[in-house]
């Protein structure tokens, strides 16, 4: 399984957008989500964002291998909340260990706020282009040497997962048993060590590819591709604004509808 | 000109250092902002698909046993042939996958550690020759004590554990890295180093 889906373009509204639209969506989402203790309301923030997906043209399928991986991490947080906060109403009772009904909406909401942080996290970078990723960096004045070490690395992260791979079934066709996480885990030394060397020849090629190319040669360096706020920019950023502003005024003047 | 190889000027007449960039603090040449970035990658690759996963499953996230070994490790080995900014390239790069890969909900709290892990590494590894594994011992003792702290409160305030639990949690996993990445930094180092692959 993947461990990361990666950016692939889908002619949509959301993946025409500007880079800084989509990072002030998850500025707002974030901000809602940590501030937040309500599960009812975390919850109703998941499903916005669920819809945020689908009207992005990101389908579900996309997010739910890193759904499903966080399935056995929440349930693992509610569980640690029922055994840590003890209180007049037990749950369950084995052996010494008590658990109690007081932890589940503290698990609950820890559990959703995850979902929410992650899953928000996850679908801005499946809807931003690396290249734009870049852009918006120099924008914040970063040098073009340290911005654009950000798309390399997403870049290179599908490359490195085959490479993985290859180097996993090398191992096994040695005779080496890597079926099963347990397995992978007794057998990590003769995994890593090899995939720590071709990652580091492969960084190699890629810095003598560059610097051939004149990375590094002047201070700054042109570009194909720009990127310019549209009309349609400014108005969804103009919202996101609105909503935000209302949010804090709300938590500010009535935090109890969010705690 | 003449220029001098095999032997470091700052080290004659004692022992050679492992990385010939031991002696200095910085490098920024393109290829150790790449292997800063490859490595971050790696070190998520792993973690996040993998260990973080088996860790979490066991823990909840609340200590990191297996990830915080390999994520020692690789930081261990970025620092100490590639020095800063790579250290902290590799560090980031790992912050922002595990923010997006949910593999932890500890995960923004890397960002602090990882600013400050490296420059430990960086500076105790100026004054070892790193070609002993207790040298490694040596290195990793402060990098994942004061390195790792930023991680007790975070764990307090995302599992809402009490402060003593949070601390308990943060020594277990600084053992388990530590016993972990002794063995994995210096092998892996010695093997780097052999290959040339990171001269």
């Amino acid at each position: 399984m993947p461990v990361l889906t990666t950016y692939a373009y889908r002619d949509s509204f959301v993946f025409r957008l500007d880079p800084r639209v989509k990072v002030a969506w998850l500025g707002v989402v974030l901000i809602a989500s940590i501030t937040t203790s309500r599960p009812a309301l975390l919850a109703g923030y998941l499903l916005l964002i669920l819809a945020a997906a689908a009207v992005g043209g990101v389908p579900f399928g996309h997010l739910w291998p890193t759904a499903r991986a966080m399935l056995s991490v929440a349930a693992v947080i509610i569980f640690i909340q029922l055994f840590l906060h003890p209180g007049p109403n037990p749950l369950l009772q084995i052996g010494g260990l008590r658990l109690y009904r007081e932890g589940f909406p503290i698990g609950l909401e820890v559990a959703l706020r995850i979902y929410c942080i992650v899953l928000a996290s996850l679908l801005t970078f499946i809807w931003m282009d690396p290249t734009t990723l870049t852009l918006l960096l120099m924008k914040t004045g970063l040098n073009y040497r340290y911005a654009m070490l950000v798309s390399l690395s997403l870049r290179t992260f599908p490359l490195l997962e085959r490479e993985l791979g290859k180097i996993y079934d090398s191992q096994q066709a040695r005779g080496m048993e890597l079926r099963g996480t347990l397995r992978k885990l007794i057998r990590l030394l003769p995994v890593l060590m090899p995939f720590v060397l071709r990652a580091l020849r492969r960084a190699n090629e890629i810095a003598v590819a560059m610097e051939l190319r004149g990375f590094g040669y002047r201070k700054e360096r042109t570009w194909q591709r720009s990127i310019a706020l549209g009309s349609w920019d400014r108005i969804i950023l103009a919202i996101l604004a609105i909503v935000a502003l209302g949010y804090l005024g709300l938590r500010l003047t009535d935090p109890g509808l969010f705690v | 000109m003449s220029t001098k190889t095999g032997t470091l000027q700052g080290v004659v007449g004692q022992e050679q250092p492992l990385s010939r960039h031991q002696l200095q603090i910085f490098r920024f040449d393109a290829k150790a902002l790449v292997a800063g970035v490859i490595l971050g990658v790696v070190m998520t690759i792993i973690n996040a698909g993998i260990l973080e996963r088996i860790d979490t499953a066991m823990t909840g996230g609340t200590w990191f046993p297996l990830a915080g070994g390999t994520h020692s490790t690789l930081s261990v080995i970025s620092g100490l042939f590639f020095r800063l900014p790579a250290g902290w390239i590799t560090g980031e790069t790992n912050a922002l996958f595990a923010v997006i890969t949910g593999s932890t909900p500890v995960s923004w709290a890397f960002l602090i550690n990882n600013a400050i892990y490296p420059v430990i590494v960086v500076l105790v590894s100026r004054v070892l020759s790193m070609k002993k594994w207790y040298h490694f011992a040596v290195l990793l003792a402060p990098a994942i004590l004061v390195g790792y702290a930023p991680m007790i409160p975070a764990t307090y305030s995302v599992f809402h554990l009490t402060w003593g639990l949070a601390f308990k949690f943060q020594l277990l996993t600084d053992l388990a890295a530590f016993v972990i990445a002794t063995v994995l930094a210096y092998l892996i180092s010695q093997a780097i180093a052999r290959s040339r692959v990171a001269d």
